[in-house]
C-alpha cells in the first residue's frame, strides 16, 4: 500500500525520510496481523492451565514465552515507528531546508 | 506507603530540593512564553523537541502508581502480572493506529484540545459536549488518584514528618505555580527531571530488592513454585482473558487520554514524535517489568501479607533496604523522591489538559465565545485551581485501593476511542451514531461498575461497553451515513498531496 514519492531522490544510498516511500502504519494489514500474533503469543490462553515445568533458570517455561513475545511486541512497535511511518517528515524536512537557505 | 521510619528530615530535604528544582525549571520555561496564546500555553507552541517530548510522554504515562501500585499487584497475582508490561507496550501500538494521521491533520488545522478533532470531523453538537464531559471526568479521576498517591508518598518518604495533608498542599502549590507560569513548556521540562528521577528510582528499587535476596532471582522463583504454585503456574482461562482484555482496554484507553493526544499536537515534527514513541515502546521493559520483578522478589522477603498489608510492599522493601547501610539509605530516599516526582509529573499533565478542555471547549465555545484568547487561558488556569481544590477535599478520604480507581477511569475514557480511530479513516461514520454509541458504552461501563459487576469471564465492563459502542457506531453509520459525508483526511490522497506545502 506504499506510495512512492515521485519527487523523492529515490537512491538506495539515501536513507533520509524524503528518500523513503510515504507510509502510514494503518495501511499495512500484515503489520496488524503480526501485532495480533505477538500479543496473542504472549497471553498463555493456549497453554495447559496450572502447568509450571519445565523451569528454565528457575523461571517457568510459559513466562519465558510471554517475555519473548513482549520483547517482540516492543521491537515490532519500535520498528513501525521508525520504518513504517513516513507521512509528514519529507515535507517538514524540505520546509526546514528551505528555511535554512532563506536564513543562513 | 505510610508509617515508614527510615526517612524523616533527610526526606524533607530531598522533597524540598525537588520542589525548588521544579519551581526553577518552571520559572525558566515560563520566560518569554506568551500565556495569552492557547497554543503557546497548552502545547508549547507545538514545538517540543525529542528530549522534552520523550520524557513528557514517559513521565505522564508512568505515574507513582506504576511503582507503588503495581509491585503489590505482582506480589498478590504472581507471574500473571507480567501483563503490565505488554499492556503498556499496547498504548504505543494503539497510538500507531491514529497518531500518524491525527498529527498531520492537527498541524494543518491548528488543534489545541482533543475535542478540536471531534468538532472538525463531526461538527458542533451534542457529541462535543459528551466528549468534553467524559474527558473532564476521566481527567478529574486521574488527577484525584495522583493527589491521593502524592499524600501517601510524601508522608511515607518523610516518615510522617510532613503530614499527609500538608505534603499534598505543598506539592500542589508547587505544581500550580510552575504550570501557571510556563504551561506545557514548564510541564514538559519538569517532566525531563521527573522522568529521570523515576527511572533512577525504579533502578535503585530493583537493586535494593535483589540485594536483599542475594541476587538469586532463580532461587526466588523456584521457592515460589514450591510454596505458592498457583502464582507461578499458567493462569486460569479467566485470568488469561482478563490479561488480554487489559491489553485492549489500557492500550485504547491510555492512548486517547486528552493529555496523551495533546502530546501528539505538541510534537515539533513527525520525526520527533515517531522517535519518541519508538523509544517509548521499550520503556515498559525498563519500568513495569522491573517493578514486576520487585513484586515477585517481595513474595520471598515478606511472605504471607494480607491484601491491605501488601499495598505497603514498596515501603516495606525500601525500609528493609535503607537499613543495610548509608548508601542504601540514600538510594531509597532517591526512590521515594522519584515516586513523588512521577506522581507530580502525571498530575500536572492531567491538570493542564483539564484546564485546556474547560478553557477552549466549554468557556470559549458555550459561555463566552467572543472572549479573547488571553481570557480563555486565564479561565482555564482558574478552573484548574478550583478543580484541584475540590479534588483535594475528596482526596482526604481516598476510596478503595489505587488499582481499583485506575481501572475505573479507563472504563469510561476508552469509549472515546471510536471517534479517533474510526473517525479518522471511515468517511461514512456519522455524528449521531457516534454520540449514541459513546453514551451507551459509557452508561454500560459505568453502570456495571456501580452494580459491582467487575467483568464477564475476565472481560471488564468497559470493554463490553466499547463493543456496544462500536456496534452502534458502525451499524448506525451504515444506516444514516453516506460514503462521502466527510472530506477525506488521507494525507496520501492525490488532492491532499497537491495542497501540502512542501510536496
Amino acid at each position: 500500500m506504499d506510495r512512492r514519492r515521485s519527487d523523492g531522490p529515490g537512491t538506495t544510498a539515501d536513507h533520509s525520510a524524503a528518500a523513503r516511500p510515504l507510509r502510514e502504519p494503518v495501511r499495512n494489514p500484515w503489520l496488524w496481523v503480526a501485532m495480533a500474533l505477538v500479543v496473542l503469543a504472549g497471553v498463555p490462553l493456549y497453554l495447559p492451565t496450572g502447568s509450571i515445568r519445565p523451569l528454565v533458570g528457575g523461571v517457568p517455561y510459559w513466562l519465558l514465552i510471554s517475555v519473548a513475545a513482549t520483547v517482540a511486541f516492543s521491537a515490532l512497535t519500535c520498528w513501525v515507528c521508525l520504518r513504517g511511518w513516513n507521512l509528514a517528515e519529507p515535507a517538514e524536512e524540505a520546509a526546514r531546508e528551505r528555511d535554512a537557505e532563506v536564513r543562513p | 506507603m505510610t508509617g515508614l521510619s527510615f526517612s524523616g528530615v533527610s526526606g524533607v530535604l530531598v522533597l524540598g530540593a525537588y520542589a525548588i528544582i521544579m519551581l526553577l525549571i518552571g520559572w525558566w520555561a515560563g520566560r518569554g512564553t506568551t500565556s495569552s496564546s492557547a497554543r503557546s500555553y497548552y502545547l508549547a507552541g507545538g514545538g517540543l523537541g525529542f528530549v522534552a517530548l520523550f520524557f513528557t510522554l514517559y513521565a505522564t504515562q508512568y505515574s507513582g502508581n506504576s511503582i507503588v501500585g503495581y509491585a503489590p499487584e505482582a506480589y498478590r497475582s504472581g507471574f500473571s502480572w507480567w501483563q503490565s508490561v505488554p499492556f503498556m507496550v499496547a498504548v504505543i501500538a494503539v497510538y500507531l493506529l491514529f497518531a500518524p494521521r491525527l498529527y498531520v491533520v492537527a498541524k494543518r488545522e491548528g488543534f489545541v484540545t482533543p475535542t478540536d478533532w471531534v468538532r472538525h470531523r463531526f461538527g458542533s453538537g451534542k457529541l462535543i459536549v459528551l466528549v468534553a464531559i467524559l474527558m473532564l471526568w476521566g481527567l478529574a479521576n486521574y488527577l484525584l488518584e495522583q493527589l491521593v498517591a502524592m499524600g501517601q508518598g510524601i508522608a511515607g518518604l518523610t516518615g510522617a514528618t510532613i503530614p499527609y495533608e500538608i505534603g499534598v498542599i505543598a506539592f500542589v502549590l508547587v505544581m500550580l505555580i510552575y504550570s501557571w507560569s510556563g504551561g506545557m513548556r514548564a510541564v514538559a521540562l519538569t517532566d525531563v527531571m521527573q522522568g529521570i528521577a523515576l527511572l533512577v528510582g525504579v533502578g535503585v528499587l530493583l537493586f535494593g530488592a535483589l540485594y536483599l535476596v542475594g541476587g538469586d532471582v532463580a532461587g526466588v522463583t523456584t521457592a515460589l513454585a514450591d510454596t505458592d504454585p498457583e502464582k507461578v503456574a499458567v493462569p486460569s482461562t479467566t485470568t488469561s482473558v482478563e490479561w488480554l482484555s487489559m491489553i485492549v482496554l489500557i492500550g485504547f484507553g491510555a492512548s486517547v487520554y486528552p493529555h496523551a493526544i495533546q502530546r501528539i499536537y505538541a510534537a515539533r515534527s513527525e520525526r520527533t514524535l515517531k522517535r519518541s514513541l519508538a523509544v517509548m515502546a521499550w520503556m515498559p521493559l525498563l519500568t513495569t517489568a522491573v517493578v514486576f520483578v520487585v513484586g515477585i522478589v517481595g513474595t520471598q522477603i515478606f511472605p504471607g501479607l494480607s491484601e491491605d498489608d501488601s499495598e505497603q510492599l514498596v515501603g516495606m522493601i525500601a525500609n528493609e533496604v535503607a537499613g543495610i547501610n548509608l548508601f542504601f539509605y540514600l538510594m531509597m530516599i532517591l526512590l521515594f523522591g522519584g515516586v513523588v516526582a512521577a506522581i507530580v509529573s502525571t498530575a500536572d499533565s492531567a491538570l493542564l489538559a483539564f484546564s485546556s478542555v474547560v478553557s477552549r471547549d466549554i468557556y470559549g465555545r458555550y459561555v463566552s465565545p467572543d472572549a479573547p484568547e488571553k481570557r480563555q487561558v486565564l479561565v482555564g488556569k482558574i478552573a484548574g485551581i478550583v478543580a484541584v481544590a475540590i479534588l483535594l477535599v475528596i482526596a482526604w478520604n481516598p476510596p478503595g485501593t489505587l488499582y481499583d480507581i485506575f481501572v475505573l477511569k479507563f472504563e469510561l475514557i476508552v469509549q472515546l476511542a471510536p471517534v479517533f480511530v474510526l473517525g479518522l479513516y471511515w468517511r461514512r461514520m456519522a455524528a449521531g451514531p457516534a454520540f449514541w454509541g459513546m453514551l451507551a458504552g459509557a452508561v454500560i461501563a459505568g453502570g456495571l461498575t456501580l452494580a459491582g459487576v467487575d467483568d464477564f469471564g475476565g472481560v471488564p465492563g468497559g470493554l463490553v461497553g466499547l463493543a456496544v459502542n462500536v456496534v452502534i457506531c458502525v451499524l448506525g453509520s451504515l444506516a444514516v451515513g453516506r460514503p462521502d459525508d466527510h472530506p477525506s483526511e488521507d494525507p496520501l490522497a492525490p488532492e491532499a498531496r497537491a495542497t501540502a506545502p512542501a510536496s
